[in-house]
């Protein structure tokens, strides 16, 4: 499906393209570096907000992963962003402490106050914190873009999965082209 | 894997098993959430039943004009056979936390770990799921007490999602270590 329209006001939420995770090596990490960087000029022409967000940790709840659970805390020199960003005194920085950007952060009130009705999603992993960003996002009443060329998982199988079968449901899913030619 | 652990103070969360949702849902999984409230309920372990009474705005690929959806009076009634919750939510987004007080009820209560059910797996549950884990549960996702519209979703959540975000059990298995 087509992106139908770019909101008046939306925002760019670049998910967890932090020096820690752009350095794990997930397969097409430099693409979707490059690919969330243009995005981040083109919005920040355009008048739009930029959010970076990084993750400083995970949940302990036991899992399949982590049978004896605990809480995972990430070395705070993992935690700066990809210096392809350029941030900006005028990006809106969220620091997370699990895998969606909007529970235990202010970036709901933030997007709120700033009139912000639409969120263009890209990062890393695709069906972690992109897709969990995401779905956060829609339970809030947001329209989302997921950037499906702008965000990869380490499981490839995972990302084209999300793609074909889960964002759709959720989100309008778009290129960067398609993305840029919106805007 | 195995379900390693049942806290003291567990909750089972049903999830949309309501009139206009769960006739989608195969007898055998009805069954399972129906035994598996009753042997929460022997335990005096608090039962939440959640039902769904609106969707999201947002356009999507699958809903490119958008716009909350409202779901008639008829379709939200829960269940007759699983009885009444000890806490029951009503949400209008897809996991139960995210526009319900769920959390502070379970909080208030002790609970530390929820095991999620319902329909569907890769919908209300999977949301339910990340958002209960996100807030510090642990969780288990019982995975013949759950279903959805398309099998293919099913699959990939319990296989590739689930166990990422909790322990993925069998009714069975949880009935004997409750």
């Amino acid at each position: 499906m087509p992106l139908t329209v770019i909101d008046r006001r939306a925002a760019l939420v670049i998910v967890d393209l932090q020096v820690g995770v752009v350095d794990m090596g997930v397969p097409g990490t430099p693409d979707v570096v490059a690919r969330s960087a243009r995005l981040a000029d083109a919005f920040r022409a355009h008048g739009h907000l930029v959010v970076l967000v990084n993750v400083d940790g995970g949940p302990g709840g036991r899992s399949d992963a982590n049978p004896a659970g605990g809480i995972r805390r990430i070395p705070v020199e993992e935690l700066a962003f990809a210096p392809e960003h350029g941030q900006r005194s005028d990006d809106l920085v969220i620091t997370k402490h699990t895998r969606g950007a909007f529970h235990g952060t202010a970036l709901a009130q933030e997007l709120a106050a700033r009139g912000v009705t639409q969120v263009v999603v890209t990062g890393i992993a695709t069906g972690s914190g992109v897709e969990e960003t995401a779905r956060e996002a829609y339970a809030h009443g947001l329209n989302v873009v997921a950037v499906v060329d702008a965000m990869a998982d380490r499981d490839p199988e995972t990302h084209a999965f999300c793609v074909r079968k889960v964002l759709p449901k959720f989100t309008e899913t778009a290129t960067t082209d398609e993305v840029l030619a919106a805007l | 894997m195995p379900l390693t652990t049942v806290d003291p103070t567990p909750a089972l969360v049903v999830v949309d098993l309501q009139a206009g949702i769960a006739p989608h849902a195969p007898a055998e999984v009805i069954a399972n959430n129906v035994t598996l409230v009753e042997a929460f309920r022997a335990q005096g372990h608090p039962v939440v039943l959640v039902n769904v009474t609106a969707g999201a705005p947002g356009r999507t690929d699958q809903r490119p004009e958008g716009g909350a959806s409202q779901i008639p009076a008829e379709a939200v009634v829960l269940l007759p056979e699983l009885g009444r919750g000890d806490i029951e939510v009503s949400k209008q987004s897809w996991g139960a936390f995210a526009t319900t007080d769920l959390h502070e009820q379970l909080q208030a209560r002790g609970v530390t770990q929820v095991f999620v059910t319902g329909v569907a797996t890769s919908i209300g549950v999977e949301s339910t799921a990340r958002e209960a884990f996100g807030r510090g549960y642990h969780v288990v996702l019982v995975h013949d007490a759950m279903a959805d519209l398309d099998p293919v979703n099913h699959e990939h959540a319990v296989a590739r999602v689930f166990p990422r975000m909790g322990q993925v059990a069998a009714t069975a298995e949880v009935l004997e270590k409750l």
